[in-house]
């Protein structure tokens, strides 16, 4: 569930990324798809992330990618400082104005090592069936 | 955060983006814009009385405690299932029907212009509170 959201969300961010629009939506879809993949990094090791009450599971995502990828040595702590990036200037309240194309210029640079870094840890890490 | 015409612009570029995207195969984008329509109407809403949302639990705070009469126990019930089914479909393992997503930005779109009608007749009154002082 998490390789095919990760996937669809991907592509989108991708398409309104090469169609130059829609900047906060491609901002979010580019962060969607890094949480799908730690999630799914994290489940191959049956590990969720929970929310607070009327929440989102943001902030236990980083505490569990930490302990449990970063700590076990399977994901660089660079990478795992992207995400930390990603989430803090995310501008979900706007508060910083609306998302230019330049923001999503450096949004989208500073994901995709992350992005790759994941994808080939769940393709290594993915149990084989 | 933002002031009241960040959010507001916001809102109606979201909306439009939600309408174009109707699709079922880029539901994400329209679950997403819709729901993010809405929320950023009710923060501009909030905006006129210098408040803001940290957080999801903020938003609905801050509706239940300070909106909720102006803009109606419907709306107020309606908001969290706007809220828990974009979650749902966006982190959690559901995936939406086609007819799901058609629902979802109806509701959202009659909801945007119920929010769009309540700030305008707000920002007239404080308008004319502020030219009579």
């Amino acid at each position: 569930m998490h390789a095919q959201k990760a996937e669809l969300c991907w592509r989108l961010a991708r398409q309104l990324y090469s169609e130059k629009r829609d900047e906060f939506l491609c901002m979010n879809l580019i962060f969607y798809t890094v949480l799908h993949l730690i999630e799914q990094a994290l489940a191959i090791h049956h590990k969720h992330p929970a929310a607070a009450p009327r929440g989102v599971p943001h902030a236990d995502r980083e505490l569990q990618m930490r302990r449990h990828l970063v700590g076990k040595k399977l994901l660089e702590p660079e990478l795992a400082d992207i995400y930390t990036e990603l989430f803090s200037v995310r501008h979900t309240f706007a508060e910083e104005g609306i998302q230019t194309r330049a923001f999503i210029e450096h949004y989208m640079e500073l994901a995709r090592p992350l992005i790759e870094g994941l994808e080939t840890l769940v393709k290594a890490e993915q149990p084989e069936f | 955060m933002a002031d009241m015409a960040t959010h507001r612009q916001l809102a109606e570029g979201l909306l439009q983006a939600a309408r174009r995207a109707q699709s079922a195969k880029r539901w994400p984008i329209v679950i997403d814009a819709a729901f993010y329509s809405v929320f950023h109407l009710m923060e501009a809403l909030n905006a006129v009385d210098c408040r803001d949302s940290y957080n999801f639990a903020d938003a609905d705070d801050l509706l239940n405690c300070f909106l909720s009469r102006e803009l109606g126990e419907h709306f107020v019930q309606d908001y969290r299932y706007l809220f828990y089914f974009r979650r749902g479909v966006i982190y959690g393992p559901h995936f939406p029907s086609e007819e799901q997503v058609t629902g979802y930005l109806r509701k959202c779109e009659n909801h945007y212009g119920h929010v769009l009608t309540v700030l305008n007749q707000r920002l007239e009154t404080e308008g004319g509170d502020r030219a009579r002082d």
